[in-house]
């Protein structure tokens, strides 16, 4: 007992200990729960058994008529924000807020509870709209250059018997000409 | 004491700074996200209260704001390296990084854990003497927790006995690279681990059970420095198969070390 690390703590200062204990105490309850709440973080990443999708979707950026490879040449938080950032509008473009349809699909008749709340946590249609004009001032950003043109297209891959990516289909996201 | 811990808090913020410099060739400090207008704050209270506040917005779409803030941050950091003592500095640069973790994880569209580290480090920092002996060693428990949570997860959920997961996790976080880059050296090795799921798996299984090795650390510090160089490894098997870089991880790997790494004169520093 005396050699545990909570007990030191209570033994030196009880408003420390009462900040572990805390601490450690709403730690454990938020990774019981899955629900994260930050400071408390929940460290379930890849936990989840992987379900073979349909296909892989990738995200093809012509920037001035160039294909930009973001997978390599860019620092890894630049390609978070470039890949994640078209994953979310894309999800947001098919079927609106996913985190609204999550909450009222949850809620059910409590959801009049968020509804005061809505305009500030939730992404507006406006905000959906405005997005190709700020993903081309982030391309901007990351590439250094003036952006002509941009266009976004949306490739369906599936792996064949031998491993090798195969394209099955591709739609355009975002097409983007501002040179008028 | 004063001297290890000095030494210490600027290994951590030199650390820190060199990830700052890093987020700048990255684009994603504030000023550089452009007033982005897509936010994520998912069901997290706190992203809640901070979007409810209209926090983030107000910040990074007003440039000069965005501009401060960013200034502000690499400030804060080469204050508390040239003064390692400050405390007032600590706390600056913790609530200004915990508005820029606020930004990046809501308008970045994902709630990444790769910079938590850069939010909890600092922390110890923030106390004096004893308590920081105390805090640095919670630092060394946050460590130990955030890897065997993740292997009790992994565990409890029984991923790990599906043969497919290893090829199914490299295959959704890689096929951009390997569609872009089908010929590369580093495309040849990972069709290698797609062509030979077998081996993929065994590295897969191999990484859970390391992640499980950090139990041990609850119990005793005896095996501190093989669990030190487990946390070195993890974070590379982590960028190899799912494309996901937790450099910053490895500050938190610091407290693995027994404080008496950091004083020049040798004399171990440990709670009694």
């Amino acid at each position: 007992m005396k050699r545990l690390f909570l007990y030191k703590v209570y033994c030196y200062n009880k408003k420390l200990f009462l900040f572990f204990a805390f601490f450690a105490f709403v730690t454990i309850i938020c990774n019981l729960t899955g629900n994260e709440i930050t400071p408390f973080y929940v460290w379930g990443m890849y936990s989840q058994k992987e379900k073979p999708p349909e296909y892989y979707q990738i995200y093809k950026i012509t920037v001035n008529d160039k294909i930009l490879d973001y997978s390599t040449g860019f620092f890894p938080a630049n390609h978070f924000f470039l890949q994640s950032s078209l994953s979310y509008y894309l999800e947001m473009k098919e079927n609106g807020d996913p985190l609204k349809l999550f909450l009222q699909k949850k809620m059910g008749s409590k959801y009049f509870y968020v509804l005061p709340y809505e305009s500030s946590v939730f992404n507006s249609s406006q905000n959906i709209e405005k997005f190709p004009g700020w993903y081309k001032k982030y391309l901007e950003q990351t590439t250094g250059q003036e952006i002509k043109s941009y266009k976004v297209e949306v490739l369906k891959a599936i792996y064949d018997n031998r491993n090798r990516i195969d394209i099955i289909h591709s739609e355009t996201l975002i097409n983007g000409d501002y040179q008028k | 004491m004063d001297q290890p811990v000095h030494f210490l808090c600027r290994l951590v913020f030199v650390f820190i700074l060199l990830d700052l410099i890093m987020s700048g060739f990255s684009n994603t400090l504030i000023h550089q996200l452009r007033s982005p207008v897509l936010i994520f704050p998912y069901v997290d209270p706190t992203f809640w209260i901070m979007h409810l506040l209209h926090i983030p917005g107000f910040i990074s779409s007003h440039p000069v704001i965005a501009w401060s803030l960013d200034i502000a941050l690499f400030a804060s950091c080469m204050g508390i390296i040239m003064y390692p003592g400050k405390k007032l500095l600590v706390g600056i640069f913790l609530l200004l990084y915990f508005v820029y973790y606020i930004i990046f994880n809501s308008f970045g569209a994902h709630h990444t854990h790769s910079l938590i580290p850069v939010l909890v480090a600092p922390v110890p920092f923030l106390f004096s003497k004893r308590s920081f002996l105390f805090c640095w060693e919670g630092l060394r428990y946050f460590l130990l927790f955030s890897y065997s949570a993740a292997f009790f997860w992994k565990l409890f959920r029984l991923s790990w006995l599906y043969k497919e997961q290893g090829v199914l996790v490299m295959k959704e976080n890689l096929t951009p690279y390997l569609y872009f880059n089908p010929h590369s050296f580093l495309s040849e090795i990972y069709f290698y681990f797609l062509d030979h799921p077998g081996f993929t798996q065994f590295f897969l299984i191999s990484g859970f059970v390391l992640e499980g090795t950090f139990i041990i650390g609850f119990f005793t510090k005896k095996y501190d420095r093989y669990l030190f160089i487990i946390s070195l490894l993890l974070p590379f098997g982590f960028w190899f198969f799912a494309d996901a870089v937790f450099v910053e991880q490895l500050i938190l790997s610091l407290t693995l070390l027994p404080l008496s790494v950091y004083s020049f004169n040798k004399k171990p520093v440990s709670i009694k």
